[in-house]
């Protein structure tokens, strides 16, 4: 529902998509389910990464791959994603 | 923050998309009763100081030709609770939230009228989508 409010249901086919501050990970399996082709979600909290971890599996999300990480300092390499979220990271 | 939008940068492809999703201190998050509007309940002083920061810091990004913006707007989020003792939980532990509703109606209304009926936290969320540059 959130990504159909910002307007980019379009963008998510085929992309390569990074969520930065995923949580467990709602917005990253939001995006696979609409159809981006990599998700990678990212975040400092590896309790939340566990629990993103445990519903993708749940989910079957093949394509969502969940990182430790900060956003200052992104473990991906550059100029590789066509679409970024930061929900509620700022 | 700006570092951050930093990396988002490095992160996308020339042309690529940024969302930057927030929730929105400048409108009051709702309670609602039945559909009704019935109290409000304000930011925190400091989380209002942080928002303010973050704006900062996309207007930054945007002056640094990082970013431009494609579309802006504003959406409602809505929390359920089944009942007044599971709103008051759960803005006793929110950082973001005063820990009290600004109600409407009187206590003696509320109480003899939707004592244990479910309510919702309405807030308001602003989102920018922005282009890499």
């Amino acid at each position: 529902m959130e990504l159909a409010a910002y307007g980019v249901t379009r963008q998510l086919r085929g992309a390569a998509v990074i969520d930065i501050g995923t949580g467990d990970g709602r917005l990253a399996l939001g995006a696979a389910a609409a159809g981006a082709i990599q998700v990678v979600a990212v975040d400092p909290d590896p309790v939340a990464l566990s629990a993103g971890r445990a519903r993708s599996r749940e989910l079957g999300a093949a394509n969502v791959s969940f990182r430790l990480g900060a956003a200052q300092d992104l473990p991906v390499a550059a100029g590789r994603f066509d679409l970024a979220i930061l929900s509620w990271t700022l | 923050m700006v570092d951050a939008l930093q990396e988002a940068a490095r992160a996308l492809r020339p042309g690529g998309i940024l969302i930057d999703a927030r929730p929105d201190s400048r409108t009051l998050a709702k309670v609602e009763h039945a559909a009704r509007v019935v109290g409000t309940v304000l930011t925190q002083a400091h989380e209002c100081r942080d928002d303010r920061a973050a704006d900062q810091a996309v207007t930054t990004a945007k002056r640094e030709r990082l970013f431009r913006r494609v579309r802006a707007g504003r959406f409602w989020y809505r929390v359920p609770f089944t009942d007044r003792v599971a709103l008051d939980a759960y803005l006793r532990d929110h950082l973001r939230f005063q820990h009290r509703v600004c109600w409407g109606p009187s206590a003696r209304r509320r109480r003899a009228e939707w004592r244990a009926d479910p309510l919702v936290l309405v807030r308001a969320v602003r989102f920018e989508v922005l282009e890499r540059r």
